[in-house]
């Protein structure tokens, strides 16, 4: 069995994938298995076995071919095109696309596979998603969308790999251990602290980060705070360093190739970093993560994903803000508003394993940050929980709809023997673990709420799929019920082209059978949500 | 616009029009393919992004 895995994102994309990769070696144990990134994620192929080939686009020397005019415009092309014809001479038998980008689409859909999973372009063009999971992806992928599965769950189920723990795992280089070595650093505490991203808006100010660090090691004097740079950070690192000491402030420098960084992060206790690739590389290396959550970071899809994590989001109206867009504020309003006094005390507390204290702090500063805990379901998603845990029902929700999502793009609900009171079960212990007794009663009678509003959404998409099987829609009614309980919906073409056309006299077959098949896809997640609802109030009643 | 980008953009244009002619007359071939792999690659390097916004709805 030939796999390839094609990631073309950046370093840290890349790393959130390394759960597939893992699982996937574990699930075809004879196979082999193959990558396609993007050059510099290929640092990483030292601490990642059990890859038997691994490929690389240069996107910068590509890039460059097509922007230099004194470069015929097809040279970037032809040597794209070669290596691609490389991969195919490989015959896969499966490629699995964990890239939602149209040059990933128009690539994967180039290489001859008799199995696919993610975006692909087929032979006419069209977008094709081969899993549930990506297109949820697709139809989810604006800023907007009320809630999202971190990404990392979407490519892991989207993969196939259904169930067991996430293996975030790499191996620790020779290299790494010497280098990480050769900063001395000795036992005893290390704080790490990831000063920049790679996106302005995404980073703290330098003063702010040197008050957090006075102040923090005022709590924690016997702590080693160690400054982490890639190469190319050198010099910012060298002006914070001398900032530092100026100040009186012991720090210790690390400027550090990947490897060297995952050696140092096995032995941290904990990593404060803003949204980069060393956040995810925490998670391969096992150490705790504080994150501060600013600019475009959203931590909803790509937090960090070690259990029991800290992050720290500013509570600002534009936050996240678009990825690739100038900051809309005449100042950095995120990054101001998440003092340093915020972020060391919180350090303190989180070190000392003290979430009474975390929440006191969260409670007195609720108006100006989100504090929240990323914690693992037992149905084996990601969450990143408010610690004032305040919206206890917002959580009920959360937790039935993303069950009820996970049901219905896995296809479990077609099975017949589906395990809806095997879900029910992990619901409710997640319902135990986060809720008060005293919420218990108003959490029954949410559920009735929920169970009702679900059979209502079912009963209302059986009629509108009659009207649409008579050939007579109604387009208003479909529109204003698909906008109403699909809020993703808005993103979907071929409901603005319903929009557009008023009064509609004539339907084309093609916009109906899309019509269609919609409904139904609403009206199944609302079956299976009633379904687990009524398995979940019934462990409930009966554990009473 | 600078001539860089002019030039790039009257090269995406004539593509869109080969693959489409190409589309016209022969179907959906693996020379469209490839050129649709080029229009990408110059519509990025028009946007002179890192890469466009990562995770985006694709129609």
């Amino acid at each position: 069995m030939k796999i390839l895995v094609v990631s073309l994102l950046r370093l840290g994309d890349f790393i959130q994938i390394l759960p597939v990769v893992n699982g996937l070696r574990r699930q075809f144990p004879g196979g082999e298995l193959d990558l396609l990134t993007f050059t510099p994620a290929q640092q990483l192929a030292p601490m990642i076995t059990g890859v038997s080939k691994w490929w690389t686009l240069n996107r910068e020397d590509l890039q460059q071919g097509l922007g230099n005019i004194d470069i015929p415009l097809l040279t970037s092309f032809s040597v794209l095109q070669e290596q691609l014809d490389l991969v195919n001479a490989r015959e896969y038998d499966l490629v699995i696309n964990l890239t939602q980008t149209d040059f990933s689409a128009w690539i994967c859909g180039y290489i001859n596979t008799p199995s696919r999973a993610g975006l692909m372009r087929d032979v006419k063009g069209a977008a094709q998603f081969h899993s549930g999971w990506f297109q949820y992806l697709n139809d989810h992928a604006a800023l907007s969308v009320p809630d999202i599965f971190h990404y990392s769950d979407i490519f892991y189920f989207g993969s196939g790999l259904k169930n067991g723990e996430r293996d975030w795992s790499m191996t620790e280089s020779v290299r790494g251990r010497r280098e990480a070595a050769a900063l001395g650093i000795g036992a005893g505490e290390q704080i790490v602290l990831q000063l920049l991203t790679s996106d302005e808006k995404k980073n703290w100010s330098t003063e702010s980060w040197l008050q957090m660090l006075r102040q923090l090691q005022v709590f924690r004097p016997a702590a080693q705070f160690i400054l982490l740079g890639a190469p190319s950070e050198e010099a910012h690192l060298e002006e914070v360093y001398h900032r530092a000491e100026a100040r009186g402030l012991n720090v210790i420098e690390a400027i550090l190739s990947l490897e060297g960084a995952f050696s140092l992060l096995k032995t941290a206790d904990v990593l404060i970093s803003g949204d980069t690739s060393i956040k995810h590389l925490a998670n391969c290396a096992g150490t705790p993560v504080i994150e501060l959550s600013l600019g475009s970071s959203d931590y909803r899809r790509t937090g960090a994903y070690t259990a029991d994590s800290l992050l720290l989001q500013p509570r600002i109206a534009c936050t996240p803000c678009p990825h690739s867009s100038a900051c809309s504020q005449s100042t950095h309003k995120c990054a101001e508003q998440l003092s340093p006094s915020a972020v060391s005390l919180s350090v303190h507390h989180y070190l000392n394993k003290d979430w009474a204290q975390l929440k006191q702090l969260a409670a007195e500063l609720n108006q100006e940050v989100n504090w929240l805990r990323t914690h693992i379901t037992g149905s084996g998603f990601w969450l990143a929980i408010n610690i004032l845990e305040s919206q206890a029902m917002r959580l009920v929700d959360t937790l039935v709809e993303r069950s009820a999502w996970k049901f219905f793009l896995n296809r479990d609900h077609l099975n017949s023997l589906a395990e809806y009171g095997s879900e029910g079960t992990r619901i409710k212990s997640e319902i135990e673990i986060h809720l008060a007794a005293a919420d218990m009663t108003d959490m029954r009678q949410h559920l009735s709420f929920l169970e009702s509003r679900a059979e209502n959404i079912s009963e209302k998409a059986s009629a509108l799929i009659e009207g649409v099987k008579k050939r007579t829609p109604s387009i208003a009614e479909i529109r204003d019920f698909i906008t109403a309980h699909q809020p993703d919906a808005e993103s979907l073409p071929w409901l603005e082209q319903l929009r557009s056309q008023v009064p509609r006299t004539v339907v084309e077959i093609g916009g109906l059978r899309r019509v269609h098949n919609h409904l139904e896809r609403c009206r199944s997640q609302a079956q299976v949500k009633t379904k687990l609802i009524r398995c979940l109030k019934t462990q409930l009643t009966e554990s009473k | 616009m600078n001539d860089t980008e002019n030039k790039l953009n009257q090269a995406l244009q004539r593509l869109q029009q080969c693959s489409q002619k190409i589309v016209q007359t022969r179907g959906y071939t693996m020379e469209v393919k490839s050129l649709k792999i080029l229009e990408e690659m110059i519509r990025e390097q028009m946007t002179n992004a890192h890469t466009r916004p990562a995770t985006r709805t694709i129609r």
